[in-house]
């Protein structure tokens, strides 16, 4: 998989890491794409990750230019996006209901956000799996993290990242039906 | 190793597998245009300097800018004091207290009233139509003159009180145009707190060694400022 990119956009400042989060303060709408990705795989929900992302940018982009080392800029940016996640919310998504089903009509805001099936498949599959499995995942499915950040986000060790990602990997591969994988 | 090891080998192939097929699906989401489109402007907007003005002001690079606003507008606030302070005839007002420093007490005749009863003898000595204002009738003098600037008398009195002199004057004389309001206008000429009022086509002024704010501060005493 190639994972590389530019977290922000720096027109006067060639990239010198594919990860470094070169930053004039301009977000390229592709990196605000995956935030909004990672955070809706954590989240479970489109409003939620909508609002959290919305929230979480606004905050960080008055304080990201404090942040002298380009290279810890991303990371706190994925780390503060995740901790706003994490945090107990009055419509998390579904704690209070049955097993998730695309069919079920149980998941309106992600469907008036016109998910496939499958992409609302894998998105509450993924809200299911524990921590630090899902974020671990998640960051290693986008585009924004190399490995070194992604153990340093989560506070693990790469060793430990390593048997994180193949628990993750296991968990949601079972959890996954295997029609899913014929389309 | 993994092609070494046939099972190894199909693992990595099923691990591969799940992986782009995943990342095929996460990447098939599509942010909402909205968000994107109004976080975009936002962070385009903050982080060309049109941000919050507060933050801007923090960053080094902003120093020399905030200081040289500093210096404009204490150039602007000191013009508008200087300008405050001035009005015609304060050229005059200013030779009078300057007559001051050259003095040695030995020019006033001594005396024990207050200042307030001096009209008498300033008739006498030539200066007709003396009169303070009610705030320093009663203070007591120690000494008094009448000397002439430009052809004109000026009454002075020497008072005990933070070691004041008083001068009064027909405000015709030296061109002074003020508001005849009884306002007291202080001002600093040189080492001296000045205080000047304009009332009945008469001028006073008070005058000590000292300062601005020691000048509002003896007015304050008389129940005036």
């Amino acid at each position: 998989m190639e994972r590389g990119g530019t977290l922000f956009l720096e027109p006067d400042c060639p990239a010198t890491h594919p990860h470094s989060t070169l930053h004039n303060g301009l977000i390229s709408p592709v990196v605000l794409t995956e935030l909004y990705r990672f955070a809706l795989l954590l989240t479970g929900r489109g409003d939620s990750a909508d609002r959290v992302l919305d929230a979480v940018v606004s905050d960080c982009e008055r304080r990201i230019a404090q942040i002298r080392d380009e290279s810890h800029r991303a990371a706190w940016l994925v780390a503060r996006l995740r901790q706003s996640c994490m945090e107990p919310r009055p419509e998390s998504p579904w704690a209070a209901e049955e097993a998730p089903s695309p069919t079920g009509g149980s998941e309106p805001a992600l469907f008036d956000q016109g998910l496939q099936p499958e992409a609302l498949i894998l998105v509450r599959r993924f809200h299911a799996l524990p921590e630090p499995e899902r974020s671990a995942l998640a960051l290693f499915y986008l585009d924004l993290l190399g490995p070194e950040q992604i153990a340093q986000v989560l506070g693990l060790a790469l060793e430990e990242l390593s048997a994180v990602l193949a628990r993750g990997r296991r968990q949601i591969e079972s959890s996954l039906n295997p029609d899913f994988f014929q389309s | 190793m993994a092609d070494a090891d046939p099972e190894l080998g199909v693992q990595l192939k099923g691990q591969v597998a799940l992986d782009e097929r995943l990342v095929r699906v996460i990447q098939s989401i599509e942010a909402p245009q909205g968000l994107i489109t109004r976080l975009s402007a936002f962070t385009r907007s903050d982080s060309r300097g049109e941000g919050p003005l507060r933050s801007q002001l923090l960053h080094p690079a902003m120093l020399p800018v905030l200081l040289g606003v500093v210096v404009i507008l204490a150039f602007l606030v000191w013009e508008r004091v200087e300008n405050a302070a001035s009005f015609p005839g304060k050229g005059s007002v200013a030779r009078m207290v300057a007559v001051a420093q050259g003095m040695n007490g030995t020019e006033l005749e001594p005396t024990q009233s207050q200042a307030g009863q001096l009209a008498d003898a300033f008739y006498i000595r030539g200066f007709e139509g003396f009169r303070l204002p009610p705030e320093l009738e009663r203070l007591p003098a120690v000494g008094s003159r009448v000397f002439k600037q430009s052809g004109h008398p000026i009454a002075q009195v020497a008072v005990d009180s933070h070691n004041a002199l008083l001068y009064v004057f027909r405000s015709a004389d030296f061109g002074l145009e003020l508001p005849e309001d009884g306002q007291w206008r202080v001002f600093s000429q040189d080492a001296w707190g000045c205080a000047l009022r304009h009332s009945g086509g008469l001028g006073t002024v008070i005058a000590f060694r000292g300062t601005t704010a020691e000048m509002h501060r003896f007015l304050l005493s008389l129940g005036h400022d």
